[in-house]
């Protein structure tokens, strides 16, 4: 299967990675000859297409090692953009840090970057490039203040905000974690992978800390359906959306409220609590869909392909536990 | 305008020539009529005028059959397709670059999943890991 290199599929293991920067030597030879840059414009050859493949070949070749490749690539991204252009400059540092292996190299590289940035204080390419060197050095503390301040700077940067998230994540601070995915949401609002991500986030947080406190579980397990619910709402057939609801099911279960009518702390939100029988319909619903996306992509029926394989074997599994405790 | 199939096009370029042809023969008829009688509305002979109307409705209807498939007006609908389009393979998407307006292909929102922003792209630990994998055989995938 030869991978597109405009458009790679998402989360490339180091098998891939290695088969696309394999390509990398026949993709820069195909290309050598090329006019210099104002008169490239000219050939055709100067697509957006050709330079988003160079720079998904770059990271692929700093991946798997081939220094070489990346070399020749940032060479020719250097001639066409210059140095002085800031993705251009960020691409320069990915090389620096890929080569980085000791404490004291890293420690190079964002002495670098920090001369850098005063010069210039506004290149957030760059401060990305630090704050990613950070957390890759273990100094998480550090990488979550620099990135606070980046946010200050600039607060509608989705990207900074699921970063943050996944740092607080990390360090098992699911409150803030919480906060900047709702924050993403806030700038993208139709992004159905981090409704999906922030249920998920809500889920393990209010399993993690509220298992003793009988109303912060049960809000916390009815905002994590809410937000599972929307994920499913803006995607149809969402594996993982639907994969969510049925997990959230059984700790939901014991404790939703038979009517609406006495649920039991309106002071907590002002949304109502979904009952219990809000809750089986939407299990119900999650089981046949979930059946429905296992059954039909395993038979590769025509618009079905395209599920992850591990994902689709994940939710296999989750409809058999399902269907061995109904057996048992 | 999107590129119609290549059949459908030879077929409307075939077709474009009967009205052009219709017309053709209506100048003609008038122009023989003219100088043999002096009836002042000459008719048009009965071929001519259905080979007009066939010609056009052929025409009509092949435009519209020709035309590549619809966009989702429902986000939800277009969203599923999207999400699916990011595993498969160029070629075999339901929506690709480029066509039908747009260059976005798969989910717009992939770059905010952790391991795919590529602003805090973390190339010490991605090689790390890749050591590793080449070290343990390199024959499963670790991520799984």
């Amino acid at each position: 299967m030869s991978v597109d290199l405009v458009y790679p599929p998402p989360n490339i293991s180091p098998k891939t990675a290695l088969q696309i920067s394999q390509r990398a030597p026949q993709v820069l030879k195909s290309s050598s000859q090329t006019l210099p840059f104002p008169l490239s414009l000219l050939s055709g050859d100067d697509t957006p297409e050709k330079w988003t493949t160079y720079e998904n070949l770059f990271v692929s070749c700093l991946r798997t090692g081939d220094d070489k490749s990346a070399r020749q690539i940032l060479d020719k991204l250097l001639r066409r953009f210059g140095d002085k252009n800031e993705r251009v400059m960020a691409y320069q540092g990915m090389m620096a840090e890929a080569n980085a292996e000791t404490e004291q190299e890293a420690i190079k590289m964002l002495r670098e970057y920090g001369e850098e940035l005063e010069s210039d204080p506004t290149n957030l390419p760059i401060q990305k490039r630090r704050i990613a060197l950070l957390t890759s050095m273990g100094k998480i503390q550090e990488a979550i203040s620099m990135l606070g301040d980046l946010l200050v700077i600039s607060p509608t940067d989705a990207e900074a905000w699921a970063e943050l998230s996944d740092l607080y994540f990390g360090q098992s601070l699911y409150d803030q974690a919480t906060f900047c995915l709702e924050e993403v949401l806030l700038v993208m609002p139709n992004a159905w992978n981090m409704h999906a991500r922030l249920a998920e986030v809500i889920y393990l947080s209010t399993i993690a800390t509220s298992s003793d406190k009988p109303g912060d579980l049960l809000r916390g397990l009815a905002e994590s359906m809410r937000r599972y619910c929307r994920s499913v709402e803006l995607c149809n057939n969402y594996l993982r959306g639907y994969y969510g609801l049925k997990v959230v099911r059984p700790s939901l279960l014991p404790k939703a409220p038979k009517s609406e009518k006495n649920t039991p702390d309106a002071a907590y939100s002002d949304l109502p609590l979904p009952t219990l029988s809000t809750v089986e319909r939407l299990h119900e619903l999650a089981t046949a869909k979930l059946g429905e996306i296992v059954r039909k992509s395993a038979a590769g029926e025509k618009g079905w392909e395209g599920y992850d394989g591990a994902e689709t074997i994940a939710a296999r599994e989750l409809l058999d536990r399902d269907t061995k405790s109904i057996s048992s | 305008m999107p590129i119609l199939p290549l059949k459908i096009q030879s077929v409307l370029a075939n077709t474009l020539f009967l009205p052009t042809n219709s017309v053709y023969s209506s100048y003609e008829h008038s122009l023989t009529h003219e100088s043999t009688t002096s009836t002042p509305n000459p008719t048009i002979p009965l071929d001519i005028i259905l080979e007009t109307l066939i010609s056009i409705s052929i025409l009509c209807v092949g435009i519209v059959l020709g035309q590549p498939d619809l966009r989702p007006i429902e986000w939800r609908v277009w969203a599923c397709e999207a999400e699916k389009d990011e595993r498969r393979e160029k070629g075999k998407r339901a929506f690709e670059a480029g066509e039908g307006g747009g260059a976005v292909v798969g989910n717009p929102f992939r770059f905010l999943e952790s391991g795919e922003r590529r602003g805090f792209w973390d190339g010490r630990t991605k090689r790390k890991e890749f050591a590793a994998w080449v070290r343990d055989g390199s024959a499963t995938d670790v991520k799984i």
